[in-house]
């Protein structure tokens, strides 16, 4: 049983190690997503469909398949900060706490409810490999492609790579995508 | 119960497929279309715009020839918005825009993944498996607990160097519960993979004056002590001072560390501390000592004695328990290398005062000694050791001529239930004297004791088990299945043995640690 134990778990190991392709950027006919922050202090997450002279246009991100998405725009000089998401790899922490830090809490409870090993001890001990992989996770995250007013306004453009139309959206693809989005004008985000 | 934990962790490293991630990073990069060279090829990701802003995507990389882009590809309608996949060849000068997603996942990155995977399942498992029992993981030989009136916390480990009947001997502990009320409760369980033989156990109010402390001897007396000091000095045998370690009992321990047993194997070498410590002229000193094991008897008991002879470790242990000039034998070479010795500076060498015996690894121990009078003001001590066998955490002196006035009484259980809640009064006689009756346990039994306390006269009362017993490990599977083919227990070889002993638990003491936690049995208790 040990034996079919230790196979099962190695194989499962190994399974987990050649398993990144959940966390995998994958390329898309959409636009990335990105997290804005307005002016007036509202925030959103939406895909950047497309970033005009004065304009930024977003698709909303429905929750559900079911839901619709919205066409919406708001006006590059009401943009406080751009965030894009995907690109720097994280997202680690929840994982780490959960399954690192998480058990390590517990080990020490559980040495500690029995007043036997120093709890304390037992618990730094096993929150080793949480603090080395934050370490590591931590240190070797990539850049988030962004852009805050504090920046020229200009260099908003250099997000222009990551929206669904780069190059620009024409009359005639703004009109075809509100036919697809079942919307008869664009609205702004308020 | 195991497969139950089994299929617990299946599940839980299914959950851990579905959900953990790698936390690859990601470049995206304008290709210039023009630069594109010709016989080139990519296993980039890609996106590119023809002129229509028709998006065609290469999940899978392109390639360049002929003034061509070439790949398994994806285009999306630019009506319908539907996608096919579809080879596709596409001539470099229809495309308007092109963007590459280059993953630049750095090795630290993959490493934190690595680590991350590696150690969640195990330590989550644990965590879970802990927290449910936390005696599984933390208990040993027979334990036992005392009720503080919300929880039975763990107070003592009984004769835990007896492993056989012909080794079984006498123990003393010290229950550091306070008596406050008129009962005591106890439980005694066993939570290993041993079968326990209890020949007495029984409890014992010692009434001393206030203001002392009462305190087993390493030859199992009780001593009072009453105004306890520390010592001068502490420095261990690399003249490290290492007296504020050990002057506060705060768990915080001296240990000689696991690099030191590797002068085992040039022969039987010992780790030390030289204490320095205050007396009255020609007056008895008393010497406070609090410590416990590491795991490193339990790996010579587990790994190098039985572990080492596979099969033959039942024989082994059935000549342990029947043949007493072996088990003596054992016992001489035993005797040796366990416990700590206490050695006293006197006239230019080294005089044997008695050694403190082996405590179990779980539970720390107080025991005192009581010194001999010397005519000086101050004497030098040394407590030797086999290296890290031992933490000692707490060295306290008194010089002080406090009366010794103990009064004990032996108090039996009013009542005896096992762990189901079944009444069990019978066993009182199979623990009640020195006899030839035995409580036999199992892993997993554990029975509840109490107690009715008698009152106290305007003194302090202090709870000691004095307890009588041996047990027998289980003989595991994985000790006869993977037998060390290079070295088999022979009593008479000790250079071998401790040789053995020291590459075990250089090399294997954190797995060994975890095998020894993994070997824990769960209780079988009504919940």
């Amino acid at each position: 049983m040990k034996k079919l134990f230790l196979t099962f778990l190695s194989f499962i190991l190994l399974l987990l190690l050649s398993n990144c392709s959940p966390g995998k950027y994958t390329v898309s006919a959409n636009g990335d997503e990105a997290d804005v922050e307005l002016k007036n202090g509202k925030e959103f997450s939406g895909e950047i469909v497309s970033i005009s002279d004065t304009c930024v246009f977003f698709a909303s991100l429905p929750a559900a398949q079911r839901e619709l998405s919205v066409l919406f725009y708001s006006l590059k000089q009401d943009i406080k900060s751009i965030k894009v998401q995907g690109y720097n790899g994280s997202g680690w922490e929840p994982w780490v706490l959960l399954f690192q830090v998480l058990p390590a809490g517990l080990l020490a409870g559980a040495a500690a409810s029995v007043k036997g090993p120093d709890a304390v001890s037992v618990g730094l001990i096993s929150a080793i490999p949480a603090l080395v992989t934050s370490i590591l996770l931590g240190t070797s995250e990539g850049d988030t492609p962004q852009w805050n007013d504090g920046q020229p306004l200009e260099e908003l453009e250099s997000l222009k790579i990551y929206s669904r139309y780069p190059t620009a959206l024409s009359e005639d693809e703004l009109n075809r995508l509100l036919k697809r989005y079942n919307q008869k004008a664009i609205r702004k985000y308020l | 119960m195991l497969i139950k934990y089994f299929l617990l962790y299946i599940l839980l490293l299914i959950l851990l497929l579905i959900f953990n991630k790698c936390y690859p990073t990601y470049q995206a990069a304008r290709v210039n279309v023009d630069s594109l060279k010709t016989g080139t090829y990519s296993d980039i990701q890609a996106k590119l715009y023809k002129s229509d802003n028709t998006i065609i995507l290469f999940p899978d990389g392109f390639s360049v020839d002929n003034k061509f882009i070439r790949g398994n590809g994806i285009i999306t309608d630019n009506n319908t918005y539907q996608q096919r996949w579809q080879v596709i060849d596409l001539p470099l000068d229809s495309i308007t825009a092109m963007t590459t997603y280059e993953e630049t996942t750095s090795g630290a990155r993959y490493f934190g993944s690595f680590l991350l995977g590696l150690t969640g399942p195990p330590l989550t498992f644990l965590g879970i498996y802990c927290i449910a029992c936390p005696k599984c993981c933390f208990g040993s030989c027979p334990i036992v607990y005392a009720y503080n009136g919300k929880d039975y916390n763990l107070e003592a480990e009984l004769f835990s160097e007896c492993i056989s009947k012909q080794l079984e001997n006498n123990d003393i502990d010290l229950l550091r519960e306070k008596i406050t009320s008129d009962t005591l409760k106890l439980k005694i369980t066993n939570e290993a993979l041993e079968t326990h033989y209890i020949n007495k156990f029984e409890v014992a109010i010692a009434a001393h004056p206030k203001g002392t402390e009462l305190y087993p001897t390493i030859d199992n007396k009780l001593l009072l002590v009453s105004e306890k000091v520390t010592p001068i000095t502490v420095v261990d045998k690399s003249e490290n001072d290492i007296t504020d370690l050990l002057i506060n009992d705060d768990n915080k321990f001296y240990r000689s560390g696991v690099k030191k047993i590797s002068e085992l194997k040039k022969g039987p070498i010992f780790d030390w501390v030289d204490i320095k410590i205050p007396a009255s002229k020609n007056l008895p000193t008393k010497l406070v000592l609090k410590y416990r094991n590491t795991l490193l008897s339990t790996t010579l008991l587990y790994n190098v004695v039985l572990g080492s002879q596979g099969a033959a470790g039942l024989d082994w242990t059935k000549k342990m328990n029947e043949d007493a000039v072996y088990a003596s034998q054992f016992k001489m070479v035993y005797d040796e290398f366990s416990g700590i010795k206490i050695k006293i500076f006197n006239n230019g060498s080294w005089d044997n005062l008695g050694e403190f015996k082996d405590a179990g690894p779980l539970n720390w121990k107080y025991i005192a000694v009581n010194l001999p009078a010397y005519n000086s003001d101050t004497l030098l001590l040394r407590l030797e050791f086999i290296p890290d066998n031992f933490m000692i955490d707490y060295i306290a002196i008194d010089t002080t001529a406090s009366p010794q006035d103990i009064k004990t009484k032996i108090i039996y259980p009013c009542e005896i239930t096992d762990g189901r809640g079944n009444l069990r009064d019978s066993l009182l006689e199979y623990i009640k004297n020195d006899d030839l009756n035995y409580l036999k346990t199992e892993p997993g039994d554990s029975y509840y004791l109490n107690y009715n306390v008698p009152g106290k006269n305007n003194c302090e009362e202090t709870a000691l088990i004095y307890s009588k017993g041996y047990y027998n490990e289980w003989i595991r599977g994985s000790w006869i299945n993977n037998k060390d083919a290079r070295y088999t227990f022979n009593l008479y070889d000790i250079q071998g043995t401790l040789s053995y002993l020291a590459d075990s638990w250089i090399e294997n003491s954190e797995i060994l640690e975890r095998e020894f936690f993994h070997s824990r049995f769960s209780l079988k208790e009504e919940k």
